[in-house]
């Protein structure tokens, strides 16, 4: 954890030009906070000596001073916000590039909600925390420590009152920091499960209103709202409390000062003036070292902050050193003796198949049985851990991973539609790809019925909700047929379809696709029936290979799910 | 005054406390300025060299010290504790409101919109209402109470606090008005920033597929440059105005002291009145700058409770006639349109109590409409919707709602146990769980289950799949025994076996039960005796299904021509 925040440090200090500019500031600032209360006693001094132009003087250079601190503490308030941010920049666009390149697996073996966290929220609170709360304390701890130095260099008997109630307002920050910060957490934990609660009963809305049980969801309301209440109120009380003891602290402060200063001047050690700027400079002690309390908190909560997005970033990426920049597809995709596992699952074991150039193959068997991993490891995210796969030959790990996935066209079981217009999502950053394009596509692959009466530039909506289940499959195909890839792979979709629009689906990729490679992991019995070859996958093996009807003919585990599905043919 | 109705009516139980606040703010102002008084009169004692008077004032401003903080304890922690009970009494109040919204208002209404209600504009009203209670007063007394001292001292100091107070203030609303704007525009980018990491995530196999990840890296680059974009624009506000306002504070103790100075050597006013000045000064400038931040509440906070009025002016549920339904449906000449679009149009049908009837039609055709329409969950419809004689949107919520159920197609799952997700809360006894369970064909798969009925679902709990789910949605349904049913695509993610069980114990179920059936599956359809076809927003066909099966219909085009056997076992 510490070292995390030193190579923080090391990066924001790598901007030597702002890293600079800060320290110079903050030195200035600290400086005129230190000077400015003497200024004061002085002019107190020749106010009571009855030096006019003493005064004058002085008073001149306090206003002068004050307006050189505009200056410093403008440059000084503009250099640490731009700099923070721009690192929190960098340290977001870092953790992103490296997302796109670490091994997929990463992904299945994490929730995205704490990925997602991590690059916006952990983010923001150590953006927080450099931008507004470092530079705060920071110049803050430099104001007190220029204050102590000429405090002690001016009369240190005096400055030694002064200080004897910092050991105090220690004693009470400790004690009660504990129980304040708990408190604290407390009440984010209590305001959480109302904001839980809330957006449970917004989104079970339906469900709420068909069984009839608001009242029992009225009254669970009222429960985590009274905790929230109650929490709050203990809080409060207990930081009013603190804020309260403070203020008495900083009275006796200066009853202190007053005293011990009013005898010292008595003795004619030090003039009415030196009391005054005491006064001043014991005043300015509190809100620093407040702040310094709180400090401590939000050090540890972006300490882990910042571990965890250096985490993200330093997640190992893959490397890909290709021998072939560039290959087509001629003859045959084959895999031999793949295993694989992940999460010491054994997922797929001495897998062997050749799929020929333009063969139409169907991958069936149970969830769960590795059909899906399959297709992950033809198309390289995930990578064997014993065995081969090949494409004419060629091992496809010394092929340059962005060109092979080209050879794909990919289609999930769950249209994935993102942000943007309809047109954005088929074309899908391929530039060259025009509108003229995608509508000669849609005809020709006798989608008009479906899209008819939707327009390509409008926006796919929150998370394509606008649209209905038909369009967006039919959006996510075009998508993957639209460059007229070699291979396409298809998750088949089971119930999300109606069978009139399905059928239109399934006629057009078969149409469209005459020529080309199929690999389907299909549900559905006509789907399977019509298509060249089938592998029956089980536990990671396949257990029956071959074409349909032979398969029905020699009576093993396709014949079975044949026979229970026939009636519904 | 209507706007404000709102805060005054979830505030009204705490006058006590605001009036405590109200006194001892008074008290508080006027002992605060005390301070800086005595530091001054102890100071005129210090160059008078009388000890015995300046013992008294410094221990004066230590039991000043402890009784101004005691008052400020007291104002603190009552208008907190108002503002939080008024935050209480404001979340109650809308949350059942909300609750009791018509289900067409959760249509219209984003989930994120209504969140942020909840959040943020009820946190901004609550910091409002804290400052309006706590600081407001305090702090306009403060201030009075200073002007009324510096007088007395000498009236050249009020001329100086009245011109710093004025652009303090003046420079400080500014300030926060800039900043506002670059702070609202982060909000949004930060949710788009949001956005994008979830589909980039969620969608990371498409996105690898189709090697886009460069692209995506340049898409999020831009967002955070422009993220930052909005952070330097703060960055320009904050370090012009922040030392600005530092500087025209210490501009004003500068002229005192010079003025102030001068006053004394020159004529009668002592120096101690000096010393006083000057720290009532630095005492009372931090707190005026708090004008400035409280218009800047004020006007954010307005804005949120018109944004949360707005939850309060659609709410229509009234309650309604309460009727008996004994499960017949009747619609005449019934449309419906969403944003004027026609999603239905001319639907006529009659359910007779006990028929058990399916809709049918494409995806998208309006099924799923329709049968919110006739369960009673949307109600602004054209036409005419009967049940037991009684237009539907006339009769009472409650009443139907246990009366007719609709089984979705993807149950929400509540965070609770799986017995807490079938009852709903309700109190049900462990056999009534189990038989509704065992209809759904759960049952079994619960008992497998190391906490059996008990076993927490949800975000901490174990995750079920599509078919588990829909099963515990169809248990849910069950249990309450209404006397209409309806299946709105509620087994689509079944396998074949479950399916021809759950039918089998559903044939029994509804043997004295009206049940309208959605689905794609002709095996679920089977179970009914009757259908209607919709297409294009209207129904083409209707009649027993043993007829429409095997005519030329539309009917048969939709299931017997199409690919049926759906076998992935779970």
């Amino acid at each position: 954890m510490q070292n995390n925040f030193t190579r923080l440090i090391k990066e924001i200090l790598s901007y030597k030009k702002n890293a600079f500019i800060i320290i110079l500031t903050v030195i200035t600032t600290s400086i005129i906070a230190m000077i400015g209360p003497y200024l004061i006693g002085i002019g107190t001094d020749s106010i009571i000596g009855r030096k006019i132009y003493a005064l004058i003087i002085i008073g001149s250079l306090y206003l002068f001073l004050y307006v050189v601190n505009y200056f410093a503490a403008n440059k000084r308030t503009k250099y640490t916000m731009n700099t923070s941010q721009e690192v929190i920049k960098q340290l977001r666009s870092r953790a992103f590039k490296n997302l796109q390149y670490v091994p997929f697996a990463f992904y299945s073996e994490r929730s995205s909600g704490r990925i997602i966290s991590r690059i916006t929220n952990d983010a923001e609170t150590l953006s927080e925390f450099l931008t507004f709360q470092v530079p705060q304390v920071a110049a803050g701890i430099m104001g007190i420590i220029a204050s102590l130095i000429i405090m002690l260099y001016l009369d240190y008997m005096l400055a030694l009152y002064a200080i004897l109630i910092i050991p105090l307002l220690l004693l009470t920050i400790f004690t009660m920091n504990r129980k304040i910060k708990f408190n604290f957490i407390n009440v984010r934990r209590r305001i959480a499960e109302l904001t839980g609660n809330v957006g449970e009963s917004i989104n079970g809305i339906k469900a709420i209103k068909t069984t009839g049980s608001e009242s029992r969801f009225i009254n669970s309301f009222r429960t985590v709202n009274s905790n929230n209440y109650q929490a709050n109120v203990r809080a409060v009380r207990l930081t009013s409390i603190f804020s309260s003891i403070v203020e008495i602290i900083e009275g006796l402060g200066i009853a202190l000062v007053l005293y011990e200063g009013a005898i010292q001047v008595f003795s004619g050690i030090i003039t009415i003036g030196i009391v005054v700027a005491f006064i001043v400079y014991v005043q300015s002690f509190f809100t620093p070292i407040v702040q310094l309390s709180q400090f401590y908190n939000s050090y540890q909560a972006s300490s882990i902050a910042v571990s965890r997005i250096y985490e993200l970033i330093d997640e190992k990426s893959e490397s890909n050193k290709y021998v072939y920049d560039h290959i087509t597809f001629n003859d045959k995709l084959t895999f031999s003796s793949v295993d694989f596992s992940y999460s010491k699952k054994n997922v797929i074991s001495n897998l062997n198949f050749e799929i020929k150039k333009g063969e139409k193959i169907a991958l069936i068997g149970k969830t769960g049985a590795g059909k899906t991993t399959i297709t992950n490891l033809m198309l390289k995210l995930y990578y064997p851990n014993h065995g081969h796969i090949y494409m004419d030959n060629i091992d496809i790990n010394d092929i340059r991973t962005s060109s092979y996935r080209k050879l794909f066209g990919v289609i999930l079981q769950e249209p994935l539609l993102f942000e943007g217009t309809i047109m954005e999502n088929i074309k899908f950053y391929n530039y060259e790809i025009t509108e003229e394009m995608i509508k000669n596509k849609i005809s020709e692959m006798n989608l008009n019925e479906i899209f008819n009466n939707i327009d390509l530039n409008s926006q796919s909506g929150e998370r394509g909700s606008n649209l209905s289940e038909g369009q967006r499959q039919s959006i996510s195909i075009l998508r993957a047929v639209i460059t007229d890839p070699d291979i396409i792979i298809m998750d088949e979709a089971t119930s999300q379809l109606d069978y009139i629009n399905e059928n239109n689906i399934q006629n057009a990729i078969r149409d469209l696709m005459k020529n080309k490679t199929i690999i389907v992991i299909a549900h559905h019995i006509r789907t399977i029936l019509n298509m060249d070859r089938i592998f029956y996958i089980d536990n990671g093996k396949i257990i029956e290979e071959g074409a349909p009807l032979s398969l029905i003919k020699n009576g093993g585990y396709f014949y079975d799910l044949y026979m229970k599905n026939r009636s519904l043919l | 005054m209507g706007r404000y109705s709102l805060i005054f009516k979830n505030i009204k139980n705490e006058w006590h406390l605001i009036t405590i606040v109200f006194i001892f703010s008074i008290i508080f102002a006027y002992l605060s300025i005390q301070i800086p008084l005595y530091i001054g009169a102890s100071v005129n004692q210090i160059a008078n060299a009388k000890y015995v008077l300046l013992l008294h004032y410094v221990i004066l401003i230590l039991v000043i010290s402890i009784v101004v903080s005691f008052f400020g304890f007291f104002i603190d922690y009552y208008s907190n504790k108002a503002s939080q009970k008024f935050v209480f009494n404001l979340r109650e109040f809308e949350y059942n409101t909300l609750i009791s919204q018509n289900y067409e208002y959760f249509n219209r209404a984003s989930t994120g919109d209504l969140m942020s209600r909840f959040t943020m504009d009820i946190e901004t009203l609550r910091r409002l209402v804290t400052m309006t209670i706590s600081n407001f007063f305090s702090v306009t007394f403060l201030i009075a109470i200073a002007a009324i001292e510096l007088t007395r001292l000498y009236y050249g100091f009020t001329i100086v606090f009245f011109i710093v107070i004025i652009p303090v203030i003046y420079f400080t609303v500014v300030m926060q008005r800039s900043q506002r704007k670059f702070w609202r525009s982060l909000r949004n980018k930060y949710g788009k920033m949001n956005e994008a990491l979830i589909q980039n995530i969620t969608g990371n196999r498409v996105i690898r597929s189709f090697s886009a990840e460069d692209n995506e890296i340049k898409k999020f680059n831009a967002i955070t440059d422009d993220y930052y974009e909005d952070y330097k624009g703060i960055a320009s506000v904050r370090s012009f105005y922040t030392p600005l306002l530092l500087l025209l504070i210490n501009l004003a103790v500068g002229i005192i002291l010079i003025f102030g100075g001068y006053r004394t050597i020159s004529s009668t006013l002592t120096i101690g009145s000096v010393v006083a000045a000057i720290n009532i000064f630095t005492i009372v400038l931090r707190p005026v700058r708090f004008y400035g931040r409280y218009i800047s509440f004020y006007e954010n906070g307005m804005a949120s409770l018109d944004r949360i009025n707005t939850i309060n002016s659609e709410y229509q549920n009234k309650g309604g006639m309460r009727k008996v339904i004994h499960g017949d449906i009747e619609a005449i000449n019934m449309s419906y349109k969403i944003n004027k679009k026609e999603i239905l149009n001319n639907i006529n049908m009659k359910i007779n109590p006990n028929d058990r009837i399916s809709i049918c039609g494409k995806t998208g055709s309006g099924k799923s409409t329709l049968v919110n329409i006739i369960s009673g969950l949307y109600k602004n419809y054209d036409g005419h919707v009967y049940v037991n004689g009684y237009e539907i949107k006339d009769i009472d919520d409650q009443i139907l709602r246990e009366e007719i159920s609709i089984v979705p197609q993807n149950p929400i799952l509540f965070s609770g146990s799986i017995k807490y997700n079938i009852t709903m809360g309700k109190d049900y006894d462990q056999n009534d769980v189990e038989t509704a369970a065992k209809i759904a064909v759960i049952d079994e798969f619960i008992k497998t289950l190391p906490e059996k009925y008990d076993t927490i679902v949800g975000e901490r709990g174990i995750t079920l799949s599509g078919g588990q789910k829909q099963r515990i949605g169809i248990a849910r349904e069950i249990i309450r025994n209404a006397r209409v049913i309806i299946f709105d695509d509620a087994t689509s993610d079944l396998d074949a076996d479950t399916e021809t069980e759950l039918l089998k114990n559903l044939k029994i179920y509804l043997k004295d039960k009206t049940s309208i059936m959605i689905s794609n599956k002709l095996s679920s359809i089977l179970l009914s005796d009757y259908a209607y076809v919709i297409n294009t927003n209207t129904i083409i066909e209707e009649g027993r299904i043993k007829d429409l099966i095997n005519n030329d219909s539309y009917f048969s085009l939709l299931y017997s021509k199409q690919i049926i056997g759906d076998y992935n076992a779970e």
